[in-house]
């Protein structure tokens, strides 16, 4: 679907891996991730699963680069190409409810757009090809002036993949994209996003496991911030996933400062210092 | 869902049992106390004194104003004045005026002292996740300026303004004006600023992720989570700014007020019922629309 706008080559020989190298966050006294080395390569498709709290997020903010770590290194490797090397979609919750699904999609690469026109392109798009091309891609093209809220859970977690897929680039992070939806939306978003990718990365933090087994090559199981298991889908093991989740359940720490390791939003005092 | 599962616990521990048992705790105890001695100070500083309403003077004063006070004047004169600028009716079509333009102009004042008010447009949240050391030190230093000047302006009463600016400027109704927009320019700025604050670090986070330049981000990402609730708060806020309105001629910044102060100097009581009414009506007319537009809004 998304060949027929697309303006990269056909056959794409080679992407971006992504590298994690002894890499620690913390949030205040809270290590959110703790030791992670991994190395995934280009066309990869990686489902990072764990429970709550485990630090799932911040490592895929740490490769967008939203986040920087406080030891070792993320890194790409591979070929470059044009777009960026790597995007997070966030989660639908993200998005600015109040505007279009359009508007929402453009503000995906105000960098690539000069100073002036960033500012006015969200609301009066003079080029909205590219964002009516990326809504394409994840089926909700006739949504493209809908507002935000008028959408449902699952149509907005599409938006954010339009958003994100408008970086054009190598590593594709998605954020929990199956949260808050009801089963069949979760099977249908994880098809979108499977359908609306050529050959990048993908790396997603799901929270469904049979969904991360039937859909992804590789899983990676993390509890407490460390890698407890990485392993191709098909050789991940019942006992596997029982000490995984076993491991965040027998944390002592309280499940808030749990959560709030995962996601800064969570953490009681709201605000960043 | 675990957060609220760790509250509940917080909440139904041992001391919940002893509320039950005892009924009031010694916590709550010790603030009801507190509270009454409070406003036991409170009332001795004011000079609270309920006698003082039932003082002769005081019930002669009382009734003279109720039997004098009505009917209210209902003159033409009274009302309409001799010309255009002039009577009851138009001092009340002022003091809208004033509130109306008084308000557009502290929010066109707000609006950048509410931006660099705002510690994540300034300087915090995920805006400023890469940013020098010396970016964020400046962005800190402009924060605070701003955050002081905010609170300088809020803390000065509209009717302070009015007086300074009837002093600068002279009598009439534009020194009302700026005396609202000033006034309000510090009440706004700061209620822009605490919203910009409390959007969600997650949205600004995806929209500054897009190589967006941080003021970018703010016009997308930031500012459309909070417009709607900012344009409840300033139609809000110009409801307010009727009733300061209403007062302003006191010092002779134009408006109903000047009616309200002779009539109370010259003992007109006719004329002061009429002129409370009609404040009275304007302010419940503009209670009305704003809370109309208000619906529309949301």
């Amino acid at each position: 679907m998304r060949s027929k706008y697309t303006a990269r080559p056909e056959g794409k020989q080679s992407g971006q891996g992504l590298v994690f190298d002894s890499v620690t966050k913390r949030f205040g006294g809270k290590v959110a991730v703790r030791d992670v080395s991994l190395k995934l390569e280009a066309g990869e498709r990686v489902a990072v699963i764990g429970p709550s709290g485990a630090g799932k997020t911040t490592l895929l903010r740490l490769a967008a680069g939203a986040l920087q770590p406080d030891v070792g290194t993320v890194r790409f490797d591979g070929s470059s190409s044009t777009g960026s090397t790597a995007t997070l979609a966030y989660q639908g919750e993200t998005l600015v409810n109040r505007r279009t699904a359009l508007s929402n999609v453009l503000t995906g690469r105000l960098g690539a757009l000069s100073w002036l026109r960033g500012f006015i392109e969200p609301l009066l798009p003079q080029h909205p090809e590219p964002a009516l091309e990326r809504l394409d891609a994840v089926g909700l093209v006739d949504r493209a002036n809908v507002p935000v809220k008028s959408l449902s859970a699952g149509e907005r977690q599409r938006v954010a993949f339009a958003r994100a897929l408008m970086q054009d680039a190598e590593v594709v992070l998605a954020d929990e994209p199956t949260a808050n939806l009801d089963p069949s939306s979760r099977r249908n978003v994880i098809d979108v996003l499977d359908a609306a990718l050529d050959g990048e990365l993908l790396v997603t933090v799901l929270h469904e496991v049979d969904l991360a087994l039937e859909h992804f090559d590789r899983i990676v199981g993390m509890a407490d911030g460390r890698v407890r298991f990485d392993t191709p889908a098909r050789a991940v093991t019942d006992d596997q996933l029982d000490a995984l989740f076993a491991a965040g359940a027998s944390t002592p720490g309280t499940d808030a400062e749990r959560t709030g390791t995962e996601k800064e939003s969570d953490v009681p005092v709201p605000r960043y210092v | 869902m675990s957060r609220f599962h760790g509250m509940s616990e917080k909440y139904s521990g041992p001391d919940a049992a002893q509320h039950a048992a005892t009924g009031l705790s010694k916590r709550q105890l010790t603030t009801l106390l507190g509270g009454c001695v409070i406003l036991a100070a409170a009332a001795w500083v004011a000079e609270v004194d309920p006698m003082a309403l039932f003082a002769a003077g005081a019930r002669e004063q009382m009734g003279a104003f109720v039997a004098e006070g009505f009917p209210p004047e209902t003159g033409g004169e009274y009302l309409l004045g001799r010309s255009l600028r002039d009577g009851l009716l138009w001092a009340i079509v002022e003091t809208l005026a004033i509130s109306v333009v008084g308000t557009t102009l502290a929010v066109a004042l707000a609006v950048p002292l509410g931006l660099t008010s705002a510690a994540t447009v300034t300087h915090r949240g995920p805006l400023y996740r890469n940013a020098s050391a010396g970016r964020i030190a400046v962005g800190r230093g402009l924060y605070h300026a701003s955050r002081t000047v905010l609170s300088f302006l809020r803390s000065v009463p509209g009717i302070v303004w009015g007086f300074l600016f009837v002093t600068a400027i002279g009598l009439g109704p534009f020194a009302g004006v700026l005396a609202l927009a000033v006034h309000n320019a510090g009440v706004l700025g700061k209620l822009y600023a605490d919203f910009l604050e409390d959007t969600d670090p997650m949205t600004n986070e995806a929209v500054a992720g897009s190589g967006a330049t941080r003021l970018q981000a703010v016009c997308h990402g930031m500012v459309p989570q909070v417009t709607p609730t900012i344009a409840s708060y300033t139609l809000y806020r110009w409801e307010c700014t009727i009733r300061s309105a209403a007062i302003l001629g006191f010092v002779g910044a134009g408006g109903v007020g000047y009616y309200l102060v002779i009539t109370i100097q010259r003992l007109q009581y006719g004329k002061l019922s009429t002129a409370i009414l009609a404040v009275f009506a304007l302010v419940v007319t503009s209670d009305w629309l704003g809370s109309q537009l208000r619906t529309r809004l949301g």
